[in-house]
């Protein structure tokens, strides 16, 4: 495996041995273990001395399944901290086979210069491409494919990155039809456009197969793996995701009361029946769209759909939960048909869904747009498209826009907009968003679905499920693999070991992959202690805790040493 | 009179909305389930009017019961 460096300032790749402290990680544990490494805490995180790396998990590259995921990561322009953000798609498989451990992008191009990064098997180049500002990414990736081929793999920004709106996300190619995965979280497209890095086009053409140090032992953990998913109530071919994909969690997320209402306003969402995932699966199929496809190469739970229009005319792929939550009934936005719009032009500008949704949340709240009216929303997002004074504030994400409209109801932590889970009716959230280092972050610990542990109204017992959560957090995204893969690997830690062991020979033990994960919170938290970042961050918004939620009528009460507590247990 | 609602993956072996007497009997959630025809162990949140309770809950005599398949959230 090599560590690819492009500096952007001297336009120059060079390729590098892996240095032996980043030998045993992947994806975020590399992430991090760049930051504290590398880039000064209190840098500028859209200056210079920020760095961008793209990596594959540990597993990316192998046969097993649901391991491609492409992990980004740098020091936050959202929130000053230590962040990873990963996509499905192509990319970590690809980089993977072309035996990248990582992609660091350092330093800045001069002001107005635009460069793409082409890498094939042993060999990389920095291109200028003036032609491609101010391109959605949608357009990137078509232009990208039609001169390098239509195999390559495209990671790229839209305007908004190119801008530094730190609502950005980095757009990623999938297979087939799925052209426009996001490593959405966090501002990371804003960090790519200050590099002066438009896209990322991987060529794997003529790569094989990672080796393995012990094939037997990985195929045989790969297969089992396999199996269990696909034997799985939850991910097997009747299991909720493959047949509804993400939103198949609508229903329940509604029932519970968590559904963000309206500028998180609610907890319910009297139009959720219309957004659900049965709703999506009939829609979709009757109107010739796809469900149950895959994002990623070999992944055998396929929670992917691709979305159309009435016409039959594809309009996303794939249309998520989260994207419904923030672009729907947090705007009081009742079909898919105008989620799904506004998810693609969201896409298309290179902009995060949920941070976007939060944005335009807040903003109706404070009397720019109208609640259920979809075109007060497009006009808001094009103003981002356009670039206007407003479109540039609201393109900073919710924390931004609520300080300069005057709105003090903004659903973020650590200036990081909530994902889908309003946290007073799921205090398990709450406590993961609090105290996360990722900041408010679905994908860092979701307490959604642990029935037999602790209820989402429930005040104590918290710090145990949060811990376990996000230690299996930081093992997904620092192997590659999805979040939906989680249930077999929980319940089995071994299965992991040995995947690790068959493609290593490390001879790691379950203690040691506990070590492991547990390292990688801990130097996101050194990280982000040495950004600057205090226990003042580890809290909900205050209206949280005094706000009543309905149909509950609960606030977040999960009382502060608690919180504190789990923070010292990770 | 409860309100039973099943959800998604649990199709098509049930209706999906249903209304059912208890006929003042004590029944736990496991059984109505069961005698709903759903396998119990098959599912996954159950709530009663909208708070998540477990199998062993006793159903109120009035409530609104929502049954999912197993989920995971992302």
């Amino acid at each position: 495996m090599k560590i690819l460096r492009a500096d952007m300032a001297r336009r120059q790749v060079a390729w590098e041995p892996v240095p032996p402290e980043y030998e045993r990680v992947g994806g975020r544990a590399l992430i991090v273990r760049v930051l504290l490494r590398e880039v000064p805490p209190t840098c500028d995180p859209l200056g210079p001395a920020n760095k961008l790396i793209l990596a594959p998990g540990l597993l990316g590259g192998t046969t097993a399944t649901s391991s491609g995921r492409l992990s980004a990561g740098g020091k936050s322009p959202l929130t000053g901290g230590a962040k990873e953000a990963n996509a499905g798609g192509n990319a970590g498989a690809d980089l993977g086979r072309l035996g990248i451990r990582g992609v660091i992008v350092e330093g800045q191009a001069a002001p107005g210069e635009l460069y793409v990064l082409h890498i094939a098997p042993g060999r990389a180049e920095l291109v200028p491409a003036p032609e491609l500002r101010g391109l959605g990414t949608y357009a990137t990736a078509e232009a990208l494919k039609e001169r390098w081929g239509a195999n390559c793999t495209v990671i790229s920004i839209g305007p908004a990155g190119e801008r530094r709106l730190t609502a950005a996300s980095i757009a990623v190619t999938g297979e087939g039809r799925q052209n426009s995965r996001h490593a959405a979280r966090g501002g990371l497209g804003a960090l790519m456009g200050s590099k002066g890095l438009k896209a990322v086009v991987l060529d794997a053409r003529g790569s094989s197969l990672v080796p393995l140090a012990d094939p037997e032992l990985f195929r045989r953990a790969a297969k089992r793996f396999a199996q269990e998913l696909i034997e799985s109530p939850k991910t097997g071919k009747k299991g909720s995701s493959h047949l509804y994909g993400t939103a198949a969690i609508v229903a329940a997320v509604n029932e519970l009361g968590c559904l963000p209402t309206r500028n998180f306003s609610e907890g319910r969402f009297e139009h959720a029946e219309r957004l659900r995932g049965e709703t999506n699966r009939e829609l979709t199929l009757s109107r010739g769209g796809e469900m149950g496809t895959r994002c990623m190469p070999g992944c055998v739970i396929a929670c992917s759909n691709v979305f159309v229009d009435p016409a039959g005319k594809p309009v996303v792929a794939t249309i998520q939960y989260e994207t419904i939550g923030l672009l729907g009934s947090n705007l009081g936005l009742g079909t898919l048909d105008e989620v799904a719009e506004l998810n693609y032009l969201c896409n298309d500008l290179g902009l995060d869904t949920i941070e976007a949704g939060a944005a335009l949340g807040v903003a109706a709240e404070a009397g720019l747009a109208t609640f259920g009216d979809k075109g007060s929303f497009v006009a808001l997002l094009d103003e981002i498209a356009r670039g206007t004074v407003l479109g540039r504030v609201l393109g900073q994400g919710a924390t931004v826009t609520g300080r300069v409209l005057g709105i003090s109801r903004v659903p973020a932590v650590k200036g990081q907009a909530m994902p889908a889970y309003d946290p007073r009716a799921l205090k398990g959230n709450g406590v993961t968003y609090a105290i996360s280092p990722m900041g408010a972050d679905h994908t860092a610990g979701n307490a959604f679905g642990s029935r037999g542990e602790v209820g989402p109204l429930a005040v104590e017992g918290h710090p145990a499920l949060t811990r376990k959560l996000q230690l299996g957090g930081a093992m997904l995204d620092s192997t590659g693999l999805c979040l939906f893969s989680r249930p077999p690997l929980l319940a089995d830690p071994q299965l992991t070991v040995d995947l690790l062991n068959g493609r290593y020979g490390w001879g790691w033990t379950v203690a040691d992959l506990d070590q492991f994960n547990r390292q990688v919170l801990r130097d996101e938290l050194e990280f982000n202690r040495r950004a600057g970042l205090t226990a003042a961050d580890d809290r909900l918004p205050e209206y949280m805790m005094c706000e009543p939620l309905p149909p509950h009528n609960t606030v977040f009460d999960v009382p502060e040493s608690e919180l504190d507590k789990a923070l010292a247990e990770l | 009179m409860v309100e039973v609602h099943i959800f998604g993956a649990l199709w098509p072996a049930v209706a999906p909305d249903q209304e059912v007497d208890l006929g003042g009997r004590e029944v736990s959630v496991r059984d109505l389930i069961a005698r709903l025809g759903v396998d119990p162990e098959q599912t996954g949140i159950v709530t009663i009017d909208g708070r998540q309770c477990r199998l062993d809950d006793v159903v109120p005599p009035a409530c609104r019961l929502c049954v999912f398949p197993p989920l995971s959230g992302g």
